[in-house]
Parts: structure tokens; C-alpha cells; sequence
């Protein structure tokens, strides 16, 4: 019966992988006969080949750029989980606070992060902080409106039932509506999780050239200067394999977390 | 002190104990406030207007005894649930006057002026990332009930419904009657002095709610907490109480009260006696006349 089992998670994973990986092949494929056939210059699109190759010579200096984006993501990130956590709870707690911060967390969402990146490099240098600070920023909001959202929205029954045992504010918090939260905060989690890297690698276009961080941002914009757009593509292949694990990430703690809140498996 | 609450008691040495022990002995004991303390709640037209106005509840009169258990019923809509959150003190009624009688401690130790009372709603209202247990625990957690007390009350009150094996259970995995007892036992972990149901086994099918409405007997026969059991269902108002008022539709009031005579232990054939349709047929008319 376990074999069966085993068995039947692998035809579960394969019916899942087979057909994006499947759909991979034949772009790829797509990709690479239309360069050759049409003789596409490189500086236009390169073919899949020339991008797998720069890929590996240029290795190491992706992986470490790789490595410097994704920290400074998965740090702004963290960053405004926290943040946007304290927001919220201080929102659920007071309708004044709510309606006097609320546009101005608004405002956060709307003025174009790429407006502000140059004032924030000012403030707070050319490197690490900046990045992580425009990386903190865009990704705030989701948490901020979700996290809100699941401490409010409390069903009155339950509130009912806590007034009936004259409970304290501080135990409505921490036993009804931070729990109540959990899948709120995670659903505005996915959402920020690749919003963070967006922002890191926005934060790294205006950290600039000259500067000692040289993440993922640095290489797109220094590869689209000099039109080199063989080592542009690798670059953006390296953010999407960036963002693409942060997610994965996310929706997998999520998953864990969210079993007791969702369809739990039978108790201890 | 005769203690008569066996099952799930640990205040029945307390001084400020009072009048619970004498409830059946027809002895009046007038408390300072001059209302018998026989009396558990007294209803005197009691009146709540929502901003509107909509006139929910009109000059509603009752009183429920101590160890009493009675049912209301009355068409949907016509104020039983808001009459059932008066009680509780949920709402304020915004006329006549409403008193729960009583120096009693609550599962807390503290003494205070309103009983302690246990709600159990329509739905089971079961937080869902509690496990059954924990959700047991709830009440006692908000009541500040010591720590190592929380085992062996919830032990008690998984076996009073015979749900010791769900204890790690959680509420999505259990059927709508075991939540619905999971429910119960929550609203008594406590050991209230007043039990309030509103509409409880409404959603469940009919054997499932013949079948708890059995169970509930049972515990209110061992455990002698008084209940206002709130209900749209004449044959279980029948089966269940003392007594059942019938209400009007809104403005709510009470337009009759039928005592029902039938001895407890109720068996669960009674149901099909002659005396039970001829009560539940007259509190059905009473029902239908008061709707037109």
C-alpha cells in the first residue's frame, strides 16, 4: 500500500512538472530555430545556446550578483513583514489611526518607487541600505492591506463569544484576530514575496555602476548600456530564478503553516 | 450545603454559594435587591429599539427559575435571538428592566452580579485552528482558570458527549452534531449557573438533533444549570422544557406560556405519545394565530 503511495506522489509531481517543462522545451526550441533560421544578430535577440553560454563563463559573477540581490530581497522582504505586521495590528486596534494613516499608506502604494529610488540612494547611500530600502518599501503594502483586512474582518459570533467570557481587548488580539489573520498575512505574503525582488533590483538600477554592489540590477543595466543582450537575458533568467525560489518559498511555508487553518490532517 | 453539582464542580464550598442548593424546596430567600433569589432572571418589560427605529423587542415579561429550563419559540425574525443576547449582556435593552439575580462566583472565583452564563449559538462557532480540545479550552483561557485545572476539566467534558477520542481533532474534520456537542461542552467547561442556546440544533438533521437533544437532557438532569433554550421547532421546545413561551413576530412579545407537565427523565418515546402532539398541535395554533 505505501508503494502505491510513493508512487502515486510521483505521478502527482510529474502531472504537475510535465507540462510547464514539457512547454519549456518546445519555446526554447521555438526560440532557437527562429534566431538561426532568421538570422537574428545577437544584439537583437540571442539564441538560447549563446545565453547558456555566457551564463556559464560569466558564472561566477551572476551567482554572486545573485546571491547580493537576493539577500537585500528576501531582507526588504522580511523588513516589511515586520513592519507591515505592526501597521496592521496598530490599524485593528484604533479607527482613528486607521483613518488618519490609512491614505498615506496609499500614497506608499502609488507614488512610483522608481520616482523615489534616486531620493532614497541620496539619503541613505550607494549600496546595500538603499537596495533593501526600496526593496522594503514596495513590498510593504500588500502586507499592510491584507494583514488589516484579516484583523478586522473577525466573525461576530466569534467576537460574541468572547465578550460572553468579558475578555480583554489584548485576548480578543491574541487569540482571535491574530489567528484569524494567519491566511490573510500569507495570501499578501505571495504578493510581496515577488514584489521584493522587484524593488531590490529596481533599488540596484539607480544604486548605479560605480558602486561596490553589483547585483542582478547592476548587470541588466550596465548589459543594456553597452548592448550586450546576450548577458542582459542571462541576467533577467537569473531575477526570474530569483523571484520564482522566493515565491516557491513563501507558498511552501504558507502551505505548512496554513494546515491547521485550511484542511488539517488528523491531530497528534 | 447539599451539593447537587456533581459532575463538573469546584465552587460548591464557596460561602457565596447562596441560594442554589434550596432551588427545589420552594423556599423564598429575598436578596437585597427584593427579588426572590429563587428568580435567576427576571424580565420585567423589557423593551430595545435599534437606531431607526426599529422596534425589535416590545415590553417582554418573564421569569426563569433557578434549575429551570425553558423554551421560546416564536416565527423567525421576531426577536428570540436578540431577547437570548439581552440576557447574556450582549445587548442593553432600552426599556423595562432586566436582572440576573445571584452573588455568584464565576469559573473565574470572582464574585459578581450577573451569573456566569455559557452561549451556544447557531452555528458551532468553533475557532478553526483549535483543536477540539484547545477549543474546550478557550473559555477557561479567558477566564483566567488556572493552568493545571484545564486537563481534567476538559477530560470531563470530552466524556460527558463521548468525543475523548477527538480530542486532537479539528472542528473541519468532525461532523455538524459533534461540533454542535463539541459546542455545548464548551459553553458548560465553565460551569455556568445559565446555559443559553440560541437555536442550536437548527442545521442539523433530525435524528442528529433528536439525538442532542437527548444528550442535552441528560447533562441538564446531572448538572442542574438553568437554560432559555431558543428554538423555531415546537416538538423540540416540547421535549426539551419545563415550560415554553411563545413569541409574537416584531415587535417581539410574549403572547403565551404553556406548561409542559411531562415528568424527566424524559425517554425518548414520548415523543409519540398522544399528549406530546396534542401540546406540541396547541403551541403550533398558538404559534400560527400570533403570526396573523
Amino acid at each position: 500500500m505505501k508503494q502505491i503511495g510513493v508512487k502515486g506522489i510521483f505521478f502527482r509531481a510529474w502531472d504537475w512538472l510535465a507540462p510547464p517543462a514539457i512547454l519549456f522545451c518546445m519555446v526554447i526550441l521555438c526560440w532557437h530555430a527562429v534566431t538561426v533560421a532568421f538570422k537574428v544578430p545577437k544584439y537583437l535577440v540571442p539564441s538560447p545556446l549563446s545565453v547558456a553560454q555566457t551564463m556559464y563563463e560569466r558564472g561566477g559573477d551572476l551567482s554572486h550578483a545573485l546571491r547580493l540581490t537576493g539577500t537585500a530581497a528576501l531582507l526588504g522582504f522580511l523588513c516589511s513583514l515586520i513592519v507591515g505586521f505592526v501597521v496592521a495590528l496598530a490599524f485593528s486596534q484604533s479607527a482613528l489611526i486607521r483613518r488618519s494613516c490609512y491614505p498615506y499608506a496609499i500614497f506608499l502604494q502609488t507614488v512610483p518607487i522608481v520616482a523615489i529610488a534616486p531620493l532614497i540612494i541620496t539619503w541613505f547611500g550607494y549600496g546595500f541600505h538603499s537596495v533593501v530600502i526600496v526593496s522594503f518599501m514596495i513590498s510593504l503594502f500588500p502586507i499592510i492591506t491584507n494583514t488589516s483586512t484579516g484583523l478586522i474582518t473577525v466573525d461576530a459570533r466569534f467576537l460574541e463569544l468572547f465578550a460572553i467570557y468579558h475578555s480583554s481587548r489584548w485576548q480578543v488580539l491574541w487569540k482571535l484576530r491574530v489567528p484569524n489573520c494567519v491566511p490573510f498575512l500569507i495570501a499578501g505574503a505571495k504578493t510581496s514575496s515577488g514584489l521584493s525582488v522587484i524593488g531590490a533590483i529596481v533599488g540596484e538600477f539607480f544604486v548605479g555602476v560605480s558602486s561596490d554592489w553589483r547585483g542582478l540590477g547592476h548587470y541588466i543595466s550596465d548589459a543594456s548600456g553597452n548592448m550586450n543582450t546576450t548577458l542582459l537575458f542571462a541576467a533577467v533568467l537569473n531575477c526570474t530564478l530569483l523571484g520564482l525560489s522566493v515565491f516557491v518559498l513563501v507558498n511552501v511555508l504558507g502551505y505548512v503553516v496554513l494546515r491547521r487553518w485550511n484542511n488539517p490532517g488528523r491531530g497528534t | 450545603m447539599s451539593q447537587t453539582r456533581t459532575t463538573l464542580n469546584c465552587h460548591c464550598d464557596s460561602p457565596n454559594w447562596g441560594g442554589h442548593s434550596n432551588y427545589k424546596s420552594g423556599q423564598m430567600n429575598i436578596s437585597s435587591t427584593g427579588i426572590s433569589k429563587e428568580a435567576l432572571v427576571s424580565c420585567r418589560d423589557v423593551g430595545l429599539v435599534f437606531p431607526g427605529p426599529v422596534t425589535a423587542l416590545a415590553a417582554v415579561s418573564f421569569r426563569l427559575r433557578r434549575g429551570e429550563l425553558v423554551s421560546i419559540v416564536g416565527p423567525s425574525g421576531c426577536g428570540k435571538s436578540t431577547l437570548l443576547r439581552l440576557i447574556a449582556g450582549l445587548l442593553n435593552p432600552t426599556s423595562g428592566s432586566l436582572e440576573l439575580t445571584g452573588e455568584i462566583p464565576s469559573a473565574s472565583g470572582k464574585s459578581g452580579d450577573r451569573p456566569d452564563v455559557g452561549f451556544v449559538f447557531q452555528d458551532a462557532t468553533l475557532l478553526p485552528w483549535r483543536s477540539v480540545q484547545d477549543n474546550i479550552r478557550l473559555p477557561l483561557e479567558l477566564l483566567h482558570v488556572p493552568r493545571p485545572e484545564h486537563t481534567a476539566r476538559i477530560q470531563t467534558a470530552l466524556e460527558l458527549v463521548g468525543l475523548k477520542e477527538f480530542a486532537n481533532a479539528f472542528p473541519a474534520q468532525l461532523s455538524g452534531g459533534m461540533r454542535m456537542r463539541v459546542a455545548l461542552v464548551r459553553a458548560l467547561v465553565t460551569q455556568p449557573q445559565l446555559l443559553l442556546l440560541d437555536e442550536p440544533f437548527g442545521a442539523l438533521d433530525e435524528i442528529t438533533r433528536q439525538r442532542l437533544n437527548e444528550d442535552l437532557l441528560e447533562l441538564w438532569q446531572r448538572q442542574h444549570w438553568s437554560a432559555v433554550f431558543i428554538t423555531h421547532n415546537v416538538f423540540e421546545a416540547v421535549f426539551l422544557s419545563q415550560r415554553v413561551l411563545v413569541m409574537s413576530p416584531r415587535p417581539g412579545k410574549i403572547v403565551a406560556e404553556f406548561a409542559i407537565p411531562f415528568e424527566y427523565p424524559r425517554a425518548p418515546d414520548i415523543r409519540g405519545s398522544a399528549d406530546f402532539a396534542r401540546l406540541a398541535a396547541e403551541i403550533s395554533l398558538c404559534l400560527r394565530k400570533a403570526a396573523t
